[in-house]
């Protein structure tokens, strides 16, 4: 989807964490782009900033620590790193909603699962349908929220309304969650790992709601973010890769899996089991990620890199056009 | 098939839901979860058996009350054809010596306050005197096995990288000359590029040590990467011991089909595909008959009353399951 205008972007975001070992460099000029019902994919390996990233777009941050140094996130063509808490509190839920990896903590124990979808149906009514003061019979209210909770598939959601969170399965919870952005029908939904925290087979079942949902009950784009590599090509259609704070490479699904072009993308796909002989001999990235109170110069891969070159200890690469609308931040397509 | 290591027979572990006296004059005390129910596995020298499920299926379990560190409620274990189960004291300990365990998360299981030396030497200093050089020269030769610098014992585990702190807890398991090793999802906890690295290292180990390995862990990919054979286990139960590649690409039991046509990246190489439905159930309370009947789209009316046997169907083979059992014995007479 070429044509799609654009929801959300990130111009050369800098987040820096200051800790009393030194300033973390989280995001490193960060360019990101999110059309409109787009759903991206955010993947790399843990300490990446993905998370950090995720909670950026939506305010979140905790300043301080954190600090943003230089960028703008432009959201419908408002700066929303100058905004003032109140504007940005108001944008939160029907502007951007996130779903967490563990939905205990976005659930309060002590509310029943009504209460909390209730409450969101009425941010949702104050907010846009401005209709406050007409109120709305309690019953039609909770006939919508069953109607929410079947929509996620949730078996007898009439005895789930009365419980509480810990009554639930996981699965069960982070259905909850999906509900609760049906009701609030947010622009953009930002999930952060949700389905890390559940087994492989309820996993497959929230992924296969959400790619029901998306364009379909729950309109708007979606930044999904994954560790898993593997779960991208399930419904997303783009896929950025990020490496030390910085995006190393972004295009379409398919072609990134396919035919990845940034070192680390390459060496991440090979480093899965699958398709491996048992001889221990699995191509693995040799090194670690680098210490982000020090990152190495130049390009932040070139210590782990095996096509490296003098220049990439020297100069940072920009991004360099790979193919149609797909890129990587590598010397090699200079 | 050599002759087996480690066997378990009709293995049983219940766990008492609440041991409190009320409990027990009220007569809750007798309701247990169901944690290991009736499990008989083999593992012979220099094999790699696999042990896949989901959270609660009671994969850590069996390996705990494979190793002692819990009793078990019935059957046996045999280490070389002696049962160990009733073994105490000083015998069990000889016994130990040839049986270790590395777990999922090197941060609980290294003590912060320990040095590297004394962690990795503890399970020789637990069981005989040495003098101080003797040791030092053990540790030096188990951290080099584990690809370690042999300057590292004089540090701290935090000093070290995730990936770093499970090669300590691996030369650990290495230090008194083990035959069999439980590898108790080992890199659950670790990026996929770190993954790599410590599967190829637990490969060269059990090349060059002629090692027993049971290989626990709820990612497919990696168990069928590892294992000789796989045993699949829901609720307490084994359902299914193939190789893997049967496993991945001809599974039986209706479980073992649903469970790898949710694994993204392996579902389509699955023949037969069972859509994920349902959530496991209390392992207090286990579906009468075949634990797998509630989410069954083959169940019959047998399977609500009868626990299926696990059934050898050809060599290295054996699934749980009427279904599959029935179609043996016809497919035998015909």
């Amino acid at each position: 989807m070429a044509s799609q205008s654009t929801l959300l972007s990130t111009q050369d975001l800098s987040v820096v964490f200051e800790t009393p070992y030194g300033s973390v460099q989280a995001l490193d000029h960060v360019n990101l782009t999110v059309g409109e019902n787009e759903i991206v994919c955010l993947v790399g390996e843990s300490g990446c900033g993905k998370s950090t990233l995720g909670l950026s777009l939506i305010g979140l941050l905790p300043m301080p620590p954190a600090r943003i140094v230089s960028g703008k996130i432009i959201h419908k063509g408002i700066n929303i790193t100058s905004l003032r808490k109140n504007d940005l509190r108001l944008m939160r839920g029907t502007e951007f909603f996130m779903i967490f990896q563990e939905p205990m903590s976005s659930l309060n124990p002590v509310l029943t699962i009504e209460n909390q979808l209730l409450e969101a149906l009425k941010v949702r009514n104050e907010r846009v349908n401005n209709n406050v003061e007409t109120a709305v019979p309690k019953s039609k209210l909770r006939d919508e929220l069953v109607r929410s909770l079947e929509t996620v598939k949730v078996p007898d959601p009439e005895r789930v309304l009365n419980g509480y969170p810990h009554q639930l399965s996981g699965g069960m919870r982070q259905r909850v969650m999906i509900a609760m952005a049906l009701l609030l029908k947010p622009t953009l939904l930002i999930a952060d790992e949700p389905t890390t925290a559940l087994d492989v087979s309820t996993q497959d079942q929230i992924l296969k709601l959400f790619k029901d949902l998306v364009g379909e009950e729950l309109k708007g784009s979606v930044v999904f973010i994954t560790h898993d590599l593997t779960l991208v090509k399930t419904f997303a259609e783009r896929v950025a890769v990020m490496y030390a704070g910085e995006i190393v490479e972004d295009g379409p699904v398919e072609l990134v899996l396919k035919d990845p072009k940034h070192p680390y993308t390459q060496g991440l796909l090979k480093c899965l089991p699958k398709n491996h002989k048992k001889d221990g001999s699995i191509e693995s990235i040799p090194g670690a990620v680098p210490d982000l109170t020090d990152p190495p110069p130049g390009c932040k891969f070139n210590p782990r890199c095996k096509y490296v070159m003098d220049k990439c200890s020297r100069a940072k690469p920009q991004f360099f056009s790979t193919g149609k609308e797909h890129s990587a931040r590598c010397f090699l397509y200079e | 098939m050599s002759s087996s290591l480690v066997e378990t027979v009709n293995l049983v572990k219940h766990f008492p839901v609440d041991n409190s006296i009320f409990a027990k004059i009220s007569g809750a005390a007798n309701r247990v979860v169901h944690a290991v129910d009736n499990v008989s596995i083999t593992i012979s020298q220099n094999e790699t058996l696999g042990l896949v499920g989901e959270s609660g299926s009671g994969k850590t379990t069996l390996g705990l009350t494979v190793l002692m560190l819990t009793k078990p409620t019935s059957g046996s274990v045999r280490f070389r054809g002696t049962p160990i189960e009733t073994l105490k004291g000083s015998e069990l300990r000889r016994i130990r010596r040839e049986m270790q365990v590395v777990f999922q998360d090197p941060n609980s299981s290294l003590d912060p306050r320990m040095k590297v030396m004394d962690i990795v030497a503890e399970p020789l200093t637990s069981q005989m005197k040495l003098n101080h050089e003797e040791t030092r020269e053990r540790v030096a030769s188990a951290l080099e096995k584990a690809r370690l610098e042999r300057d590292f014992m004089v540090r701290y585990p935090h000093e070290f990288s995730g990936g770093q702190r499970q090669r300590i807890a691996i030369a650990r398991a290495l230090i008194s000359n083990p035959s069999f090793i439980i590898l108790d999802e080992p890199t659950s906890s670790l990026d996929v590029s770190v993954q790599a690295q410590i599967l190829n290292l637990l490969v060269t180990l059990q090349n060059e040590l002629k090692l027993s390995y049971l290989f626990i862990s709820h990612n497919i990919d990696v168990v069928t990467y590892i294992s000789d054979r796989v045993a699949v286990m829901y609720l307490g139960r084994v359902v299914e011991v193939a190789d893997p590649h049967q496993i991945v690409e001809d599974p039986l039991h209706p479980y073992t089909q649903m469970l790898i046509a949710s694994v993204p990246s392996l579902r389509d190489l699955a023949k037969k595909k069972v859509e994920a439905t349902g959530e496991t159930p209390s392992a207090i309370l286990p579906p009468s008959g075949c634990r797998f009947h509630t989410r069954c789209p083959f169940a019959r009316k047998i399977c609500k009353i009868t626990e299926p046997e696990l059934v050898t169907i050809s060599e290295s083979r054996s699934v749980a399951c009427h279904m599959v059992s029935d179609n043996a014995a016809y497919n035998k007479d015909t």
